[in-house]
């Protein structure tokens, strides 16, 4: 049977800052001044775009809105190997393995966007593999590694095949770009029908190699952000200058700023590249979660904890990396379910807390008294189920843990895996799309 | 003068509650303590508030805390104060400005991390890891102890907990297991010893007090007592409530953050009002009830909200908050433990929490773990680092090396780059070794390298000694308290 399961997402109440009003200022200065003559010119295309942006889904419920205080996650990829679910060590991902991952995607209703996609399978071209996610998902793709204006014509007719015709493309447009400066060209013509796009236009230099020493890593933080604030807005502009308010997101990507993913510098990079946007009203894609573990342990809930937090914290609207190791080089589908869970939990941190007079229940505590208990009040039955409530984490008692084989959160991320993929169907493409797509894809030869 | 210790000195700041929400919260806790009142089930206690003013029952044991009292009160409490270590290198300065990090405590478990077995803890266990929170600097006090003496008289054990913590520590120690006012005597009386004489300890208060309150709306008479010593020596104490929202507290976030800021608030009140001006500070670990078992959560979002909320309240007063941070329920240091530690970490940091307790138990306070301790302190270093925040300058904004090595460039080679890369933040336990690296060095994860530091530690680390006429003294006190304590 199929299921379509809402993406679940949160108002994000909270606005964590780490630049103060005259250092924002001062650093998106600093990059005006880095465009040169050109500056001007790009932050007035920058606050002419619109600020919010739609990533749609083949059905209404998997809609994402960017811009519209929310915060909303992303798989991370394409990965070229896959950490294989019964374990053992990484193997080159296949055909099959795309379309595992993108079900698993479906059917967690943490994630919004199928980002990437999550693997890239040998031998496979892009638009095959563009093919595989739309049949194994009715969620927003963003892909990341398109680059020829003439593989974005053949994303293009694929994408107007699944929303059914040019018009409703533009309205709820099924695939977006996120990408650095080689995509321009691509992203040029993604922005003429109107599909979403978000690129860094001057990538500045070295990009950080995946777990890569972050003494080989270029200076201050706050050149670091100039450099990266100036190649969105050069972006922004050429996208603009192409198509007037053509929908636009940020990308905060601490690899394109050529930051060590996961690290520190990681986090307050996001948290500053998300004020700036803010700063000139774009909506905010952040890749996030890329932790440089090998495994899915304590390093990668570390690092994709402190990632998910800044970004989410700070109001960015997408927060995509999850379900890779290796600084993105491997998908693990427990992975991606623990990364869903760590999302989780900071949606409930940055939805806030509700203060008014039915949450301060000044009459509840009044009644309950001196020593009393909440337990029996309609008050606690009536909200009881706002609390959230843990799929992965383990709260029992020490003996029943050791007698349960010293169960953790990495194998009941298996077993959730396992129940998703057996039990999970995902909303038909239908035999005239699916006939659609895999003519496009033979025809373009790409 | 150098320092043994590493506070963080927070440049962010996260408000999870707006100044209306504030004022709304503040205004419904003074309703709470005027009109339903507190039970404080010490005569002494009682006698102070009924001198000052509140209405007491003596037979329910409940004052009733007029709001201009209690604000009268709370303006004495003092803003600043210095928290010593017997080593003047780690002195903590509370001062609103600075982050301290101690050890989690009272556990009653150690984890052998050799065998993967747990065993009941002992008065040996808590020296060790006096012993081990000494090394390690991201830990500035001592608090606890991390594990009880459980091989010693119940009646004395704060008494052989505090001999083993100050015989192998030089920080600041925080007591959270005297209760009573003749052990409480018997603790400050070791302090004594130690720096000097009574009026010494008042100048360098190297001791300081925390109670636990009981929830909802009451406190507990051992705990009040051991508190109103401390205040009568010049030491710091607070009160920890633990309200657990749809529990002991109502489910809603914002009605527990009344019944917590009502049992804090009402603590500081009593030691103001007994003793104007004594060091105080605000306590919390509030947390939700788990709904699958009824039980105490071991980290949860709603923890770190009410952390940051609570914090916020308690600085609305001007008073210092000592909050219930990392404590994880995890039964292992994994994927749990780091995501437990790890928001909860950053959500007391960013609301300038002054003090965090702490690290190195695992299943809700229960377990030590020496590797998880120093999991946790690099956990605490990658927070301090973020909140230290960016730079904004000229140096930093570095324009002029951007626009001289171009679009397509490397820094690696620019003086620019020599300058700053020291001030990047180094890991001490992950791992970032490329995957076939790992592979052949034998896949060592975090804890595989905070085992051997652990292992380090606990073979070679030696702490500054206590004189050993002043030890002799300890070990007469604390044989004094057993004879006239628990008979032996």
């Amino acid at each position: 049977m199929t299921e379509l399961c809402p993406i679940s997402t949160t108002p994000a109440r909270l606005a964590l800052k780490i630049l103060g009003d005259d250092d924002l200022r001062r650093v998106h200065a600093a990059a005006l001044a880095l465009l040169g003559a050109e500056g001007a010119a790009a932050e007035k295309a920058a606050r002419l775009a619109p600020d919010t942006v739609v990533l749609g889904g083949r059905v209404y419920e998997h809609h994402t809105v960017l811009g519209a205080r929310h915060c909303w996650l992303g798989t991370g990829g394409p990965a070229p190997r896959v950490r294989p679910r019964e374990g053992g060590d990484p193997r080159p991902a296949t055909a099959a393995d795309l379309d595992e991952a993108c079900r698993l995607a479906d059917a967690l209703p943490e994630v919004a966007v199928v980002h990437g996609p999550p693997v890239r399978a040998a031998g496979e071209t892009l638009l095959a593999d563009l093919a595989r996610c739309f049949a194994a998902t009715s969620k927003h793709v963003q892909l990341t590694t398109l680059r020829s204006a003439d593989e974005a014509r053949a994303v293009l007719r694929m994408a107007v095949a699944v929303a059914g015709s040019e018009v409703e493309l533009r309205g709820r447009p099924p695939v977006s770009l996120c990408a650095g400066a080689d995509a321009l060209g691509a992203a040029s013509v993604f922005a003429r029908a109107g599909l979403p796009v978000g690129i860094v236009a001057a990538p500045n230099g070295r990009a950080a190699a995946a777990g890569g020493d972050p003494a080989d890593l270029p200076v201050d933080l706050g050149a670091a952000l100039v450099r990266h604030h100036a190649g969105v807005l050069a972006a922004c502009a050429a996208i603009q200058a192409t198509v007037p308010r053509a929908p636009f997101f940020y990308v905060a990507d601490p690899a394109l700023a050529g930051l060590a993913a996961g690290s520190p510098a990681a986090a307050m990079f996001q948290i500053a590249a998300t004020q700036l946007a803010a700063h000139i009203g774009l909506p905010v894609s952040a890749v996030g979660m890329t932790t440089g573990s090998h495994e899915p342990d304590w390093q990668a809930c570390t690092q994709n904890a402190f990632a998910a937090l800044s970004s989410m914290a700070a109001g960015a609207d997408l927060t995509a990396g999850a379900g890779t190791l290796g600084g993105g080089s491997v998908f693990s589908a427990q992975q991606l379910v623990m990364d869903s869970e760590i999302y989780s939990w900071n949606a409930r941190i940055v939805a806030g807390v509700m203060v008014d007079d039915e949450s301060i229940a000044l009459d509840v505590i009044k009644q309950v008294d001196i020593g009393g208990n909440f337990l029996g009040q309609r008050h606690t039955r009536k909200h009881m189920k706002d609390v959230w409530r843990p799929r992965l984490l383990d709260r029992g008692m020490w003996d029943a843990w050791v007698a349960c084989g010293r169960e953790g959160a990495y194998e009941k991320a298996s077993a959730l895996v396992d129940e998703h993929l057996a039990e999970h169907r995902v909303l038909p493409l239908g035999d005239e799309v699916t006939a659609k797509l895999a003519r496009i894809v033979a025809e373009a030869g790409l | 003068m150098t320092t043994r210790i590493n506070p963080i000195a927070p440049r962010l700041k996260w408000d999870v509650l707006n100044p209306s929400e504030l004022e709304r919260i503040h205004e419904a806790t003074l309703e709470i303590v005027e009109d339903v009142g507190i039970r404080f089930p010490s005569d002494r206690a009682l006698t102070v508030l009924e001198q000052n003013g509140c209405e007491v029952d003596r037979a329910t044991q409940v004052a009733k805390l007029p709001r201009a009292l209690v604000m009268e009160a709370v303006a004495k409490a003092p803003r600043e104060y210095l928290l010593a270590g017997r080593d003047p290198a780690a002195d903590m300065l509370i001062d609103g400005k600075h982050c301290y990090l101690s050890n989690d405590g009272s556990g009653v478990f150690v984890f052998d991390h050799k065998t993967g077995e747990k065993r009941p803890s002992t008065k040996q266990d808590a020296a060790t890891s006096a012993r081990f929170v000494d090394a390690l600097p991201n830990i500035s006090f001592y608090w606890g102890p991390v594990v009880t003496s459980q091989d010693v008289p119940p009646a004395t054990k704060a008494l052989h907990d505090a001999e083993a913590v100050f015989t192998n520590t030089s920080k600041h120690f925080q007591t959270v297991t005297t209760v009573g006012e003749k052990p409480a005597r018997y603790v400050v009386e070791m302090a004594a010893a130690i720096a000097g004489g009574l009026d010494k300890l008042r100048e360098r208060p190297i001791l300081s007090f925390m109670q636990c309150a009981v929830d909802p709306l009451g406190h507990d008479g051992p705990n009040l007592e051991a508190n109103l010593v401390a205040a009568e020596h010049g030491l710091a104490s607070g009160f920890m409530p633990m309200p657990l929202a749809a529990g002991t507290g109502p489910a809603t976030l914002a009605g527990n953050l009344v019944v917590q800021n009502a049992e804090a608030l009402s603590g500081v009140v009593l030691l103001q009002l007994a003793f104007p001006g004594s060091p105080c500070f605000f306590a919390g670990a509030p947390s939700v009830i788990d709904l699958k078992t009824g039980g105490y959560t071991g980290g949860s979002p709603e923890d770190y909200l009410l952390a940051a909320a609570s914090t916020q309240l308690a600085h609305f007063y001007g008073i210092p908050m000592a909050m219930g941070t990392m404590a994880t329920g995890a039964k292992e240091p994994g994927w749990q433990a780091a995501i437990d530690d790890s928001l909860s970490t950053f959500a007391s940091v960013m609301s300038s929490a002054d003090m965090m307790n702490g690290a190195g138990l695992l299943n809700g306070s229960k377990i030590l773990s020496y590797p998880h301790m120093v999991m946790e302190t690099e956990i605490y270093s990658i927070v301090q680092k973020v909140a230290g925040g960016i730079e904004v300058s000229d140096e930093t904004l570095a324009l002029d090396v951007i626009k001289k090595v171009g679009p397509n460039g490397t820094y690696l080679a620019e003086k620019h780059t020599r300058a700053h890369m020291k001030e990047i933040w180094r890991p001490n336990v992950w791992d970032r070794t490329p995957y076939d690296t790992w592979l052949r060095e034998g896949r060592k994860g975090a804890l595989h390298k905070a085992t051997a530091i652990a292992d380090d530690i606990l073979a070679n680390y030696r702490p500054e000694p206590l004189p050993e006429d002043v030890v002799k003294d300890l070990r007469a006190i604390v044989a004094r308290a057993d004879k006239e304590l628990a008979g032996a």
